[in-house]
Order: C-alpha cells, then structure tokens, then sequence
C-alpha cells in the first residue's frame, strides 16, 4: 500500500480545513521548492520553521498551527518504517520525498530534481484502489488543470490521459472546473460598473489638463472616488442534489468575496428553494424571515446570487419549486435590481427540468467556465 | 531558480560591528529569519515580517543591503515608508504636473525645457526594478509599515510585484521600467488585522520574537561602540540587561501593560547610564545573588523607559510622581 506521497501535505490539508487560514496550492507547491532545496533542515523544529515561513500568515494562529503540526509528524513517524524507504533522507516521517518531483514538474517546471525513475513503477491504476489498511492512510489525488489556452490543450489531451493514470492524485477544493484569476476578470467588470461621485480630493493632473483647456484657472477638477457595490449576499441551496457542488459553491463565494472587495458579504442557505425563511447557517438552526431579509436589501448597492442546481441535477419539473422560485425572485426585483443565479449543472441539463423554466425570470448561468464568459453581457443588462 | 542559486545567499555575519562610514549599528539575525530571508531570496517572494516594535524590522532590509553589496549597498538599497494616503502609483513614480503647467506658462523656457521626461521622479519600487540587472545581485526594497495603508494597498502593489514581467509604463513619456531580476522585498507591518487574503498568499512570512537574554546582551554591547561617552564594563551590561529583560518579562505577562520596553529602549537606557555612571556614585548596588540592586527597588532613569503615565504608575508607585 503506497504512504503519502506528497511530503506534508495532509498537514498542509488539515491547516486550510481546520484553521481560518486560507491557503492556496501555489504555497505547497512553493514549499516542496524549498524543502526539496534543503530548507528542512535535518530535525522537526526546523521542518516546522520552514512551515511557518510558507504557511502562517497571521501569528495569532501560531498555537493551532504547533498543534496540528506535531499531531501530523506523529503520525508519520509512527507510519514509517525501515524497510520501505528507498533513500535514507533526512526525517524519519518522511520517506519518498523525492518522488513528487516527477508529477509537480509538469505544473512546475524549476524543480532541481529529474523525475525519478521510480515513479514509472508504481503500481497502476486498479490496484491503488484496494482500501487502505490504516486509518490515516487516503489516496491522494492530484487532477493537474491547466489554463484552457485551446489549441494546446486540445493537442496533448492524449497525453494527458496518460499522465493522469500514471501520476498521483490529490484532491484539492480549489481546483474544480473554475479558474479563479479567469473569474476574478469577470467579477472586475462588475466593480467598475460601481456609482462613482466627486470626491473631496483634488485631481492635480485632471485641473491642468482643464487649465490648459480653459486656458486659466477657474476651478479645481475634484478625484473621482468608487462607491463600490458594499452588499453581496450569497444565496445558497445546500443539501439534496447540492450536496456534490459544495466545494464548488465554496470556491465561487471565496473568490467573490475577495474579487469584489465588498466591505458586507453575508450568506444565506435554503433547501431546494427559499420558503417563509432563509438559514444563516447550515445546519438551519438560525433563521432570517423573509421580510427582514428583504429590509438589508440595499437597493442598486446590493448584489444577490443564488447559487443552485434549480432542479437541474434531479431532472424533473416541479411545478411547486418553479412557483414558489418564482414568487421568492418577483419579491427580491422589487428591492434590486441586480440578481443572478449561478448554476452548476451544465446547461444541457437544464432543459426538461425546473431549473429551464426558473431561467426565464432571472439570468441564469453556468458556474463554470464557458458559463461565466457570458457574465460580462449579463451584467450589462442588469 | 537556477539563477538565484548562483547569487550571494544571506548569512547575517556581515554586520557584527558598527560601520561608521555608513553609521550603521550592528544587526545579528537569528537562523529563523536567515532562513526566511533565503527562502523569499529562492522564490522571488516578498518576505513579510512581523514582531514587536523595537524587535528589528525596519533594520533587517538595510542589513541585507549592507550584506550583499558592501559599501555601495546605498544604491541598491531603496526604502518606502508608507503612509495611510500612500498609493500604489506612488512607489512607481511620480510626475509633477504643476511644476511643468507653470514652466509652460513661462515664456522663457524653451520647448527642450519642457519635455515630460524632467518631471518624472521614480518612487522606491521604480527605482529598484531599475537597479535589478540580470547577472547581478538583486536590490532590496524595503516597504515599512504596510498596514498603515487604506485596504486596498496591499492587492494594488500585487500587481506590479506579482507578474512575471515585473515591469511597468511612465504615461506621459512611455518609457517602461522593468526589473531584469525580482528586487528583494522585505515588507514590514505592525498590525496582522488588516491585510487581505489574496495579498498574503503571495508572501512568505516571519515573526520576529523578542530577543532573548543572549541575544539583549549582543545588542548592547556591540552598540559600545557607538557611545560616545564613557563605557560600561561588561560585568555591569551584563546585570543591567538582566534587570531590563525581568522588566519586560514582568509588563508583557501584564495586560494592563500600554507599551512594553522595546530594544530601542533598553540602548537608550543603556546610553544614559554611561553617562551618569551612577554605578561610581554608588547608586547601585549588587545584592546576595549577584543582581543589581537599584536605589528604593525602583528602576533607575524610568523615563528611559515607561513612555505612558500608566506604566510609569505600576512600576514606581504613586509616590514618585
């Protein structure tokens, strides 16, 4: 049965699930850079230095990180024996730590170390399913995305289904079918559709630029400051046939809220469609009646997304859902204006189901990729 | 990755002495923050760097600087202290629009005399990718006190810090400044509140801890050198950081405490003792266990030291006022 392949990453994994800190791949990948160079060091203390200098952005978290990472290493110490290793390095919790160069390196290119021969003799796909024996152990998956640049893509497909029968996997959250630089374009259109007054700050390169028009100075030209959107308020239907597009749903409302700058991003959950109350949290026990929810409602500064399958991912037409979709929308367009629904079943599954017909009252779109290229038109319309 | 390898790696030893010539104090990075400073170097990341005030932040940079350029380090050492109206447009360049409008409006001037190109001043980000050639040791950029910025600050500067091309365009001339090879970035912030996610992602980070006992005493005495008065003997430095490092124990593990006596404080203290010399007049004395003894208990010269009336109440009792 193969251990874990990719050095530390399970501690990496529970630091982003169990923390509040918010880490990206880039920062394990730039962390396997460092530790493959040496930076490790030959004992915990430094391998936990190292850690901290590619993984602990805010000190106050320093006591939940020491925790984590002790709990980790005792793990992979007590997995790791003799007989298994193939290069003596420098952990004991840590063998094979040379076998991630070969995978990474596609994603990666500075990696010192050539790929490995072994890794060509890892045992193929079928037998890694046998269930693993210890508890801790997990197969990881590692689905390599790339930048859809088409003509590439669509060359080395081929290839490409190869190297992903061969390679390790990981799985990760942040990594699903979105791209989150390609969205936050996107979102960036939406913030400059943002109200923009005079400020109380003088423009100097605007007033020369009217002074030489005007030919005399007759009056400052005062800096134009953005009254950004200040109010996002998710809307998300969780549970049921939402229960896989979690993470996904996830990803969408980080990377929103970070896009948008929004001072105000507040979430509400519903199941299968908003009734006589919205939850603030999963597991329902705090509720919002739908008038007051209403009432934060703050007109054009508000913008509201509804993140749901609409019935899509059951297939079926309920005349009930779409009804009461549909009262619940009428009731939010009284307020504002700017709505959209975020679906993330591809749209060919949209057609015979509920969500076709709840599209017709509100812009519905695809989360994905092709999906949010349209964003920019739709948001015009608004 | 390959072409950083080949350049000076950071080891923190070049700065053991005071430097006259450059009126630089001495600086004794711990391995934590050596490793930190190669590990930023390794992966053209800025560094950011936290800790008390007084615990050698703001220093680190120049060290650097000094470290890895020698006596021409000046050049290559560009520092931006931030303000909370400082824009990322400013680290870039400025362009002083008045000052040309009325040299226009001067009929003395000559069209020569006028180009846009005179009034471009680059700000420190600008001058560092400038000075950043292949083949060279990188420039180090300091940017203090990042928190003090309006939110947005932070994700403006990713922008021109974070593209593979770190380069950028002079609008009213079209020249475009670009950094052959990434500066290194030390960022220094005060305050772990207010930065946004997105920013700290492309970081790498350090917390500079108080210095210990060993590492106080370093300090001061390699700072001798720079008093310009009479010296204190070892023996006493020695006991007079003991007392100061109790002193700082005792304000931290209060939270009543306003402001905790920094390093900064504890030269200043240093400094004023060699003047006095109280300890040839008697002032201190040494008790049983071979500590210092101040006169009444209380800590002597506490102006020195306690820079809020509160702290100065704790310490010294109501009756010293």
């Amino acid at each position: 049965m193969e251990k874990h392949r990719l050095p530390l990453y399970a501690f990496f994994d529970r630091l982003r699930r169990e923390t509040g800190l918010e880490l990206d791949m880039q920062q394990y990948f730039d962390f396997l850079k460092t530790f493959t160079a040496g930076y490790g060091g030959d004992d915990p203390e430094t391998l936990l230095a190292l850690c901290k200098i590619h993984w602990l952005p805010r000190p106050r978290y320093r006591k939940d990180f020491e925790r984590l990472f002790w709990e980790e290493f005792e793990k992979l110490s007590a997995l790791s024996t003799p007989g298994d290793r193939t290069e003596r390095k420098d952990e004991p919790g840590e063998p094979e730590r040379k076998q991630p160069a070969a995978p990474l390196s596609k994603s990666h290119k500075t990696q010192e170390q050539p790929p490995p021969p072994s890794v060509k003799e890892t045992p193929p796909l079928p037998e890694r399913k046998t269930p693993a024996p210890i508890d801790d152990q997990y197969e990881e998956i590692l689905i390599q995305f790339r930048e859809a640049a088409s003509a590439e893509s669509l060359r080395s497909s081929g290839e490409r289904a190869a190297d992903v029968l061969d390679n390790d996997f990981l799985f990760s959250d942040k990594y699903l079918s979105l791209s989150d630089r390609r969205l936050q374009q996107h979102w960036r259109y939406l913030r400059a559709r943002a109200e923009k007054q005079p400020g109380a700050r003088v423009d100097v390169p605007a007033t020369v630029e009217a002074i030489a028009c005007q030919g005399g100075f007759i009056e400052p030209v005062y800096q134009q400051e953005k009254v950004f959107r200040r109010q996002v308020m998710f809307l998300t239907d969780h549970g049921g046939s939402m229960a896989a597009f979690e993470t996904m749903a996830r990803h969408l409302m980080e990377t929103t809220r970070e896009s948008l700058q929004v001072r105000d991003a507040e979430q509400f959950y519903f199941h299968n469609f908003p009734s006589q109350r919205l939850f603030r949290n999963r597991l329902h026990t705090q509720s919002v009646p739908i008038g007051e929810f209403l009432r934060q409602i703050d007109g054009r500064n508000t913008l509201l997304l509804i993140i749901s399958d609409a019935g899509a991912a059951r297939g079926t037409v309920q005349q009930e859902r779409i009804n009461r979709t549909k009262d619940f929308l009428a009731l939010i367009k009284a307020k504002s204006p700017n709505l959209l629904w975020l679906n993330p079943m591809p749209r060919v599954r949209w057609r015979n189901s509920s969500a076709g017909y709840i599209s017709y009252f509100v812009p519905m779109l695809e989360a994905s990729k092709s999906g949010l290229r349209k964003l920019p038109e739709v948001l015009k319309r608004l | 990755m390959s072409e950083t390898n080949t350049h000076p790696k950071y080891t923190g030893s070049a700065l053991k002495k005071y430097q006259e010539a450059h009126d630089l104090d001495p600086y004794f990075p711990s391995d934590g923050l050596i490793r930190a400073v190669e590990v930023a170097r390794l992966l053209e990341r800025p560094l950011l760097l936290r800790g008390e005030p007084g615990s050698g932040k703001t220093r680190l940079a120049e060290a650097l600087a000094y470290e890895l350029h020698g006596d021409a380090f000046e050049d290559y050492y560009f520092r931006w202290n931030i303000k909370s109206t400082t824009k990322a447009q400013d680290g870039l360049y400025l362009f002083d629009h008045l000052d040309r409008l009325r040299d226009v409006q001067d009929p003395n001037t000559s069209q020569e005399d006028i180009k846009p190109e005179r009034y471009v001043k680059l700000g420190p980000l600008g001058e560092a990718f400038e000075k950043s050639k292949k083949g060279q040791t990188p420039s180090v950029l300091l940017i203090d006190e990042i928190d003090k910025a309006d939110i947005d600050f932070p994700n403006d500067l990713l922008d021109v810090l974070e593209g593979r091309r770190k380069e950028f365009e002079i609008k009213e001339t079209g020249r475009k400044i670009r950094a052959e090879r990434s500066p290194i970035v030390i960022i220094t912030s005060n305050d772990e509140k207010e930065l946004p996610n997105a920013f700290l992602r492309r970081c790498v980070f350090f917390y500079i801890p108080f210095p210990s006992y060993e590492d106080l005493l370093r300090i001061a005495k390699a700072n001798q050198a720079k008093l310009l008065d009479e010296q204190l003997e070892d023996g006493l430095i020695g006991k007079l950081v003991r007392k100061f490092e109790t002193l700082y124990k005792e304000m931290r593990d209060n939270p009543n405490t306003d402001k905790r006596v920094s390093t900064s404080e504890l030269l200043d203290w240093l400094r004023v003792i060699a003047y006095y010399q109280p300890q040839a007049n008697g002032q201190l004395t040494i008790g049983e266990n071979g500590e210092l003894v101040f006169p009444d208990g209380k800590v002597i010269y506490p102006e020195v030291l306690f820079k809020s009336f509160d702290d100065w109440k704790s310490h010294l009792g109501e009756e010293y006022i």
